[in-house]
């Protein structure tokens, strides 16, 4: 009886955990997307890359863990600006929509392919957050699920409040609802484009982390967590906090239910009905703009 | 006018003699052959993900479809008892019935969201037959995929198809059709509304053009040579799996977007341009493994920033330097 | 044929009789367009009917409106740009002589056949509006004027019965008004085409209508003959009060 509640309450936390790093992928997803246009199908990459950091930082060069997670936020934040700068910067003569998808994919390709030639294919681990378990319900829960689940709770709070309350964050939610009416009232599209690119990939890169420290780090890891991202962002409609947030929970719920009533199968098909049932009623999303 | 026709005309006659000579050419080498069936097929994959592109469409999952064709070919061979051809034809059509019904929610919305929705259906499917036990094989694959019943030809004997050089001229005999009836159906009105709507949807609403309508049977009919592409594989590949690295995984949906941009979306021959080209490329730099894909991506990143019109646009770019007119961009 | 329909908030109803030039006209934001993309279909009214020669059509398509008949010339330069002033033309003519998919392979020659008469009558069009001479050209190469009168050929290839014409005369010198005045009096004259026009510029509007509706926020102020309506101090007062669009 104790071995059963142990075992729900892990799946349980772990769900719910794994469902709040899907809801910080997906806000840096839909925020690229949303101010930017463009669709980074390389975000999953640098989740994976931004873990890959942290593992060096700790492995190689002996530092605590958190220091090393701030500093590969930074430094994928950093890498984000550039590659806005030099390789997703629109272009008369470019195509929007194909372009972007284009040079992420290459990108994505080049980052695999380099973690698997850099970091080899076999599985690493990163150093645990916080050791020990916590007595929750009956049973015990390690503590760095719950510290996971807090940090992308606090980052998800960060985000919202630097959106709602600082001038930037005010300018890019301006932007992400209306990239027009934007224009037209002089804020610049290539600093909100350098910023959203910039939070996107720290966002991405917390939650690599994250997962990092709860899973295993392969080069591969990122395209599970980039197609869940996608189906928050369809479901929740673009550029929308609440979106992504009850995108994100939906999608946990449907993860988590469907695959033990119906099985493996019917669990794969059922995201996808979910979204095509909410687009036939909601083009835009569940909270989408335009 | 005739002229160019004439010189067309040549050029397809010489391609034509190309293809058929190329087992003799390759010294009947079976790996390299099949590495021609492939790039044939692939070519049909691409071509028909650039007709949905002529609606200014991105689909990232068009192999969903290509998945759809190979496991229906197969499944209605060996369990439903269809003999190759009507299989063949039956999975074409079941691809597009399927995008013919996804097509109206999936058109209906914002282009982006066009392109996550096909990434998502292609995984779907594919995640779909990875564990559906009872009807695919689930996680073990499908295997023992009959080949195509043995042609009997009077006077010369019969054809079996479990050899590849045969194969390959089935092949190339389906693709031809395919792509002449691809060509023929761009030129047709049915292509000139999709250039309208391309080019303006409310204008075309505005002169009777039933937008939504032409964007689905669009789909439907990329889907279909999808599903023929499908098909042509499980019966030359015998063997179905559907995992991640398989060939149906995401990484060669964006593959196919690669060659058909590389090689220039605008020209019909772009996606035979650029699939040659990786392809070539990619066997080339096979030696060097984990390097191959970083390889594709960087031509693929290069291609698309500084060549805007891919390979095949290369011809005219030489000619808009040498004559200095600016050109009228011709359907771009 | 009669219409009744609702513009943007309030109640409003519009008659419109075969063969007549009617004006619309009224202050910036008084919703005449919204009254042109409601007949088109762009819009659908949230209440209301709109008829067409005794069909009701308030819950048809866009599209649908077109083959019924009614044709629509948008505020701005809408056209094709990708393509040559003909195919432009040809473009507004895709109702006619279309064909079903399979059809393609196999009636070359009745396809053949089919194309050179859609031509024939995109260039007849083209003759009429004196664009003719470039047919060949890109589109959007034309000068501003011309852009307008090509815009007139792609709706008249729909071979509408009424056309819906969004201020057709912004941004045109003395010369091309008067020009597309008699093109829409010669309209009406050997084709018995109705036409609907939205319109700031009264002088156009005295010589082109044979009567004026006018519009204020939203509601039909007056009507009558476009001189009646222009002197009536009521409608000056309103467009003195919004902007001087006089």
């Amino acid at each position: 009886m104790n071995f059963q509640v142990q075992m729900w309450l892990q799946a349980v936390v772990n769900g719910v955990a794994l469902g709040w790093l899907y809801i910080i992928m997906a806000l840096g997803l839909t925020w690229i997307l949303s101010i930017m246009g463009i669709l980074q199908l390389a975000h999953g990459e640098v989740y994976m890359i931004g873990a890959y950091v942290v593992y060096y930082l700790c492995s190689s060069f002996g530092l605590n863990i958190y220091p090393a997670i701030l500093i590969s936020m930074v430094a994928m934040a950093a890498l984000g600006v550039l590659l806005e700068r030099f390789l997703f910067r629109a272009r008369p003569d470019r195509d929007p929509v194909l372009t972007p998808i284009v040079v992420s994919t290459g990108l994505s390709l080049i980052m695999t392919s380099g973690a698997v030639a850099g970091f080899g294919l076999y599985e690493k681990s990163l150093p645990r957050l916080l050791y020990g378990s916590v007595r929750l319900f009956g049973g015990a829960v390690p503590k760095d699920r719950l510290l996971a689940i807090v940090f992308s709770a606090a980052a998800l709070l960060l985000l919202f409040f630097f959106l709602k309350r600082s001038r930037w964050g005010q300018a890019i939610m301006a932007s992400a609802q209306n990239r027009e009416g934007a224009l037209l009232r002089g804020i610049n599209p290539n600093q909100m484009a350098m910023i959203s690119m910039a939070i996107g990939c720290a966002l991405a890169a917390l939650a690599g982390v994250l997962a990092g420290s709860i899973l295993m780090l392969q080069p591969y890891m990122g395209s599970q967590p980039m197609v869940k991202g996608l189906v928050i962002i369809v479901l929740g409609g673009l550029g929308s906090l609440a979106g992504a947030f009850v995108g994100g929970m939906l999608l946990g719920l449907i993860d988590g239910v469907v695959p033990v009533i119906f099985g493996p199968a019917a669990a794969a098909v059922a995201p996808l009905v979910v979204v095509i049932l909410i687009l036939l009623i909601r083009p835009t999303g569940m909270f989408g703009h335009e | 006018m005739s002229k160019k026709g004439g010189r067309e005309a040549f050029a397809l006659g010489a391609l034509a003699v190309l293809a058929l000579s190329m087992p003799a050419i390759l010294a009947h080498n079976e790996y390299l052959i099949s590495v021609l069936i492939l790039i044939l097929l692939n070519i049909l994959m691409t071509s028909s993900l650039r007709t949905i592109a002529l609606l200014r469409e991105i689909s990232l999952g068009h192999v969903g479809f290509g998945l759809i064709g190979s496991y229906a070919s197969a499944l209605l061979m060996m369990k439903g008892g269809f003999s190759f051809w009507p299989a063949l034809l039956t999975s074409g059509l079941l691809s597009a019935a399927i995008a013919l019904a996804l097509g109206y929610p999936f058109l209906r919305v914002k282009g982006i969201y066009f392109s996550i929705l096909t990434l998502l259906t292609a995984e779907t499917f594919r995640l779909a037959a990875f564990y559906w036990r009872g009807l695919t094989g689930g996680t073990m694959g499908l295997v023992g995929i009959p080949a195509p019943t043995p042609l009997a030809i009077p006077l010369l004997g019969s054809i079996s198809f479990d050899e590849v050089g045969a194969y390959y001229y089935l092949t190339l005999v389906v693709f031809a059709v395919c792509m002449a009836a691809l060509h023929l159906i761009e030129r047709s009105h049915l292509g000139f509304a999709w250039r309208a709507i391309k080019n303006g949807e409310e204008l075309s609403q505005s002169v009777g053009i039933n937008v939504i309508g032409y964007k689905v049977v669009n789909f439907a009919i990329a889907s279909f040579f999808a599903g023929i592409a499908g098909s042509l594989f499980a019966h030359y590949q015998r063997s179905l799996s559907a995992d991640f690295t398989s060939r149906f995984g995401v990484v060669t949906s964006i593959y196919l977007v690669v060659y058909m941009v590389v090689g220039g979306q605008r020209s019909f021959l772009g996606p035979a341009i650029g699939t040659l080209a990786l392809t070539v490329i990619s066997e080339w730099a096979r030696p060097m493994k984990e390097y191959q894909p970083m390889i594709i991506g960087a031509i693929a990143i290069l291609v698309v920033l500084f060549m805007p019109g891919g390979l095949a646009g290369l011809s005219s770019l030489a000619g808009r330097r040498v004559k200095g007119r600016p050109g009228i961009g011709g359907g771009g | 044929m009669f219409f009744g329909g609702l513009a943007a908030v309030s109640g409003f109803d519009l008659g419109v009789r075969r063969g007549e030039i009617l004006g619309l006209i009224g202050p910036n934001g008084a919703g005449k367009t919204t009254v042109l993309n409601m007949i088109a279909g762009t819009l659908i009214p949230k209440a209301g009917r709109i008829g067409l020669e005794g069909e009701d059509i308030t819950r048809w398509p866009a599209y649908q409106r077109v083959r019924k008949g009614i044709a629509r010339v948008f505020q701005r330069n809408a056209l094709f740009h990708d393509m040559t002033v003909l195919e432009n033309v040809l473009a507004g003519s895709h109702l006619h002589g279309t064909h079903g998919l399979f059809e393609i392979f196999y009636k070359r020659a009745t396809i053949v056949r089919q194309a050179e008469a859609l031509n024939e009558r995109a260039m007849d069009i083209l003759r009429f509006v004196g664009l003719d001479k470039e047919s060949g050209r890109a589109a959007i190469s034309l000068p501003h004027g011309r852009q307008r009168l090509l815009c007139l050929a792609v709706a008249l290839a729909a071979e509408p019965k009424l056309l819906l014409l969004d201020e057709p005369f912004t941004g045109m010198n003395a010369e091309e008004v008067t020009n597309i005045i008699s093109l829409v009096r010669a309209l009406r004259d050997q084709k018995g085409i109705t036409t609907i026009v939205v319109e700031h510029n009264m002088k156009a509007v005295l010589d082109l209508c044979d009567r004026a509706v006018v519009l204020n926020y939203g509601n039909k102020m007056t009507e009558g003959t476009p001189r009646e309506v222009i002197e009536d101090p009521a409608v000056i007062e309103a467009y003195l009060g919004v902007d001087d669009a006089l």
